[in-house]
């Protein structure tokens, strides 16, 4: 199996005959077993689940019905009458997603149905993955567990609060290894810090922009995929239309042209690297212009320079004057803060813009920002560690993670440790893995997740509704079979010790959220500024785009095949290149770019943008083609997450991955370049 | 334009696509099961078919259906026993469809609304008190449809049916 | 559902439409993968996609204007419009194209014979072709909707302002003896969209939530100028 190519159908699979499961041939031959669910043929039940695709935590309406597949039971593969899962919308009794959904949510169908999912556990065989079976695969983990030093297990899970996350870090306290830590970029760890040192809170700020009439927001893409898209495109419909006399008006400041930017009224663009002088430039307008300020904030916004920032940025500083005389002017005027795109400051950045709340009055005030509501204690503590070093680790459990991709940097625990994965689908961590022990899918699978932002207490969860397709089995199956092959048991966490019958029923808890006490602002340290260097002119950021995300959802076809918003791209992702350094460099669209930093380098074909920030290229996550970490060895200085810049230099190239456009602007010419490899 | 017309119903007559029904003969099935038997024990259509009033699909039981009766009753009798032996093997007996369309039709044949309308089972399906075996009794083709929905007031939106 | 239910069902004939309020839409092509999952809609591949040949009913244009920093971009969710005076259905040699009474623009599946001088016509580029047989790789198959056919390669698609659920929601009406509320249908892609900017309706009920919209000042319809009367009123971004 080819790890560039996804969507290659099974004749390039390898191990089990991956044949047709539901084609013609095969209903000839095999018996059609009595149905598994009591759902007749032609009817269709509503079921509640939650999504899982990030951890915004929706809570989801799943339409189910009966459909006729090929499953393995048993080591055996017949026709059977299954539940099938026909389309996942939002459930509108969950105050996160009101009903709605998010393109990611909805193609999470198409991880459950993937093709090339596993059906099996899978063991290393030289290049490939060989197919194994469970007993074997658990021994081997039992054997390799006697032999290693708990202090040597690593854990890198996926982000956020939930049933999942509790049940592995019982397994792990039982085994007396260190807690789970998550990589990559969906965790939010700068904005959860950036919270704490500000405002002491724990968790991310919730935004009432829908009962605001004029927002700032810095940074932070909150309608592109940040910490709850479909509550903030919700609260942003509102904001802009559902009131009588009030329409929101939005100013968003960002190194790139983004979803929020290009929703917004006015977009500011930034430098990479300028969010933290922006903040400090508006909150000394503000100070100026005479919103109220403690002494410390106003000492420390005394710093802030408008000019040199509007100059650096390339846009007229009356343009920035107006933005904060509109915020003056305004009666619930509130500011978001946010690092879509981490750089080496983003902390300082976010608490300092988080805290321009506090000089417009607008914490804990309607329309304002609003502290989180606190998990339960048993949930709270299961919160993956943001970054722990795991480079002396000898054996390394990865689930919902593509450690591979989001941090090429670690790779070389792959040569060291025993790597296990429990991901569904083949990804680049899975290839390099010694085992996998495939769970089951989300949607196969029992769950509940504290969203990460949402209007007040929530938990959205529910049972599972389908049986699972293959010989896969529940995560927390396998670390209870794994903890009691070395007496180390532990008890797993059940659905329903979180959620009542009826709650489960209904697709989870909600609660109103409860009056949040003043708060002032403590400012974070301001970090030591880096060293600009010439040799690698230009500045390259990688991003979340809205349809891939952190790169998690790539083998969702769908997704890949929905034209990308900014370059119209489908199944790839082009580096986009601001007119001016695109003619420099001699480049048109679809030709390849090599990419080169400190770090490492890579190949993509050039989009030219008009939108793009002069002198800052850009490159979204989740292609098939290599990982634009390579190009990346910064890291963000309070958390110790991976920076999502780098400085690089660009050459014109050969090769390179394909560049396949929808349409362009004008709809007649469509650019496609296939590329001879995959970089 | 005419004859245009004129080549593609020649076409289609000799694939048998648009005109021909599903089956034209009566399909051979695993067990020898006999409405007859069944209707005069006092089970009707909806005993069975148990969606027909309320979805798209009418329904052809599970096994685990016939076994609610047939644990206890007529044991002996050859075929029967045959459906014993599919149901401990926890397989389905491999009923061949009677009607049906084919996918070229793109016909979306929802039963409640025939229902609901009081069409009754056996003006498409024919007099299943008299049969044992299941024939296709009743010729349906698009003219069927037709007929029925004109005599009847009923929608000739194409999009009615084909969608 | 309707919660008061009429005394008696008036079988009035809708016309539908749809406002999408451009203020409120962001992009995020949540309505286009709904449209996917919904309408039993193939995917094509990279090498297909590469051809031209990838299938969106319902597509999200962009079009950028002015010049760095003063760049704008104008963005809308185009399907199908059902035009009352559509250019694609006389042209169809076959009558595989035609306007029913509530206003729909039916494509029929089974009377295609794919000539393609419809989508030809068509100045919104709507429709699109099925070049090649579309197989959805085992278990992708079972996602499929039993309410949408499956359509073979030689057969021309498009929105459908999803049929199926308009036909579902008429006969339940029916079966509850009362007329069809506004509200109980919604098509895929307003039924996703998380800022709520897609909206459909009955036209026809000038207390719609589609025909508030229409009437809205900022209400307009796409190449209006063509003369198509296009059935699909784009609310434009307020200032």
């Amino acid at each position: 199996m080819d790890r560039r190519n996804f969507f290659k159908t099974a004749a390039t699979a390898s191990g089990a005959a991956l044949s047709g499961a539901c084609s013609d041939q095969a209903a000839e031959l095999l018996p059609l077993l009595v149905p598994e669910t009591d759902i007749p043929l032609g009817v269709d039940e509503i079921r509640p689940s939650v999504c899982r695709e990030c951890s915004a935590g929706c809570g989801t309406r799943v339409r189910v019905m009966a459909a006729e597949c090929q499953v393995q039971r048993d080591g055996e593969t017949y026709r059977q009458h299954v539940a099938a899962i026909k389309k996942i919308e939002g459930n509108p009794a969950d105050p996160v997603s009101g009903g709605r959904l998010c393109a990611r949510g909805q193609a999470a169908v198409q991880r459950l149905y993937h093709p090339m999912r596993f059906r099996n556990p899978k063991r290393r065989d030289g290049e490939s993955l060989a197919d194994g079976t469970w007993e074997e695969a658990l021994d081997q983990v039992a054997q390799k567990l006697r032999e290693v030093d708990p202090a040597k297990i690593a854990f890198i899970s996926k982000p956020g609060v939930s049933l999942r996350a509790l049940n592995i870090s019982r397994f792990l306290q039982a085994l007396g290894a260190p807690p789970a830590t998550t990589a990559g970029v969906a965790d939010f760890a700068v904005e959860r810090e950036a919270a704490k040192q500000v405002f002491g809170w724990n968790g991310l700020p919730v935004y009432d922009l829908h009962k605001a009439d004029y927002v700032l927001s810095i940074g932070a893409d909150f309608l592109g995929g940040w910490a709850s898209p479909v509550l903030y495109a919700r609260r942003f419909g509102h904001f802009r239309q559902g009131r009588e006399t009030v329409r929101g008006m939005l100013v968003h400041a960002e190194s790139r042209f983004s979803q929020t930017a290009w929703s917004a009224d006015r977009w500011l663009p930034l430098r990479p690297g300028l969010e933290l002088d922006f903040a400090l430039a508006v909150g000394r307008l503000l100070i100026d212009r005479g919103a109220p300020a403690t002494s410390a904030l106003a000492e420390r916004f005394s710093t802030g320079n408008p000019q040199a920032v509007a100059t650096s940025c390339g846009f007229p500083v009356e343009r920035l004057e107006t933005t904060v005389d509109s915020l003056l002017a305004s009666r619930t005027p509130l500011v978001i803060a946010g690092a879509s795109i981490v750089n080496a400051a983003s902390t300082t950045a976010v608490g300092t813009a988080l805290a321009l709340n506090e000089l417009l009055g607008a914490v804990g005030r309607e329309g304002g920002v609003f502290p989180p509501a606190a998990p339960p204690e048993t949930l709270a503590s299961s919160r993956p560690e943001t970054r722990r070093d795991i480079a002396d680790a000898e054996l390394l459990f990865v689930d919902g993670v593509d450690f591979s991709y989001l941090s090429p940097a670690e790779r070389d625990v792959f040569e060291k440790a025993f790597v296990v994965s429990f991901h569904t689908t083949p990804d680049h961590t899975t290839f390099g893995a010694d085992l996998v022990l495939p769970a089951h899918d989300a949607l196969e699978s029992a769950d509940a997740v504290w969203p990460e932002a949402a209007p007040g207490p929530a938990l959205a969860g529910a049972d599972a509704f389908v049986k699972p397709l293959y010989d896969t089995r529940a995560l927390e199956e396998t670390l209870g079979a794994i903890a009691d092959s070395i007496e180390k048991p532990f008890e797993a966490a059940k659905l329903s010790d979180l959620l009542s019958r009826t709650e489960r029923r209904a697709g989870g808890r909600w609660a109103e959220r409860e009056s949040a006490s003043p708060a002032s602002a403590t400012l974070p340290a301001a970090p030591a500024t880096a060293a600009d260097t010439n040799d690698f002119p230009f500045v390259f950021q990688t991003y979340a785009s809205p349809l891939l995300g952190d790169g998690s959802a790539a083998e969702l076809w769908w997704l890949q095949e929905a034209p990308d918003q900014t370059s119209s791209s489908m199944w790839s992702q082009p580096l986009e290149i601001d007119p001016r350094t695109a003619r420099d460099l001699d480049l048109a669209n679809g030709d390849a770019v090599r990419v080169v930093s400190s770090a490492g380098e890579l190949l993509a074909p050039a989009y030219v943008n008009p939108a793009a920030v002069p002198g800052v290229v850009s490159l979204a996550l989740g292609g098939r083609a290599k990982s634009p970490f390579a190009l990346i060895d910064d890291r963000e200085s309070a958390t110790g997450v991976t920076a999502m810049t780098a400085r690089v230099r660009l050459e014109k190239a050969e090769g390179g991955p394909d560049f396949i456009q929808y349409s362009t602007v004008d709809r007649e010419h469509r650019l496609v370049r296939i590329g001879e490899s995959h970089g | 334009m005419l004859v245009r017309f004129a080549f593609i119903a020649a076409l289609a007559s000799a694939f048998g696509f648009f005109l021909a029904p599903f089956e034209q003969e009566t399909p051979e099935q695993p067990i020898a099961y006999s409405h007859q038997v069944h209707i005069e024990q006092g089970l009707d259509c909806a005993t069975c078919h148990t969606t027909a009033a309320t979805h798209d699909q009418a329904q052809i039981p599970s096994v685990s259906k016939c076994m609610l009766c047939h644990a206890a009753i007529a044991t002996e009798h050859p075929e029967v026993q045959k459906l014993a032996a599919y149901a401990e093997r926890g397989v389905e007996p491999p009923w061949e469809r009677v009607y049906g369309f084919t996918q070229a039709a793109h016909v979306i044949f929802r039963h409640a609304s025939h229902i609901n309308a009081g069409v009754e089972c056996e003006t498409c399906h024919g007099d299943l008190s008299q049969m044992t075996v299941a024939e296709p009794a009743v010729h349906h083709d698009m003219g069927t449809c037709l007929n029925c929905h004109r005599e009847s007031g009923a929608s000739e939106d194409c999009a009615a049916c084909h969608n | 559902m309707a919660e008061e239910t009429n005394t008696q069902p008036t079988n009035k004939t809708h016309k539908w439409g749809m406002a999408i309020d451009l203020d409120r839409c962001t992009g995020c092509e949540a309505c286009v993968v709904a449209c996917h999952a919904e309408n039993n809609i193939p995917t094509a591949g990279p090498e297909q996609s590469a051809m031209g040949r990838a299938k969106h009913w319902l597509t999200v244009d962009r079009y950028y204007e002015g010049e760095f920093p003063d760049i704008q971009v104008k963005y809308r969710p185009v399907m199908c419009q059902h035009c009352e005076e559509a250019p694609c259905e006389p042209v169809c040699p076959v009558y595989a194209t035609y306007h029913n009474e509530e206003g729909l623009n039916v494509q029929v599946y089974n009377r295609c014979v794919g000539t393609r001088y419809c989508a030809n016509n068509c100045p919104y580029t709507v429709r699109h072709f099925n070049w090649f047989e579309a197989e959805w790789e085992a278990p992708l198959d079972m996602q499929l909707n039993p309410d949408v056919s499956v359509r073979e390669a030689g057969v021309m698609e498009k929105c459908s302002f999803c049929i199926q659920r308009i036909h579902r929601g008429k006969i339940t009406a029916k079966e509850e003896e009362r007329d069809v509320q506004d509200g109980d249908i919604q098509t895929a892609c307003a039924q996703s969209c998380p800022a709520e900017a897609m909206v459909f309706g009955d036209l026809s009920d000038p207390d719609s939530k589609v025909s508030r919209m229409a009437g809205n000042g900022r209400a307009g319809l796409l190449l209006e100028e063509v003369g198509t009367k296009p059935k699909v009123f784009y609310l434009e971004r307020a200032k």
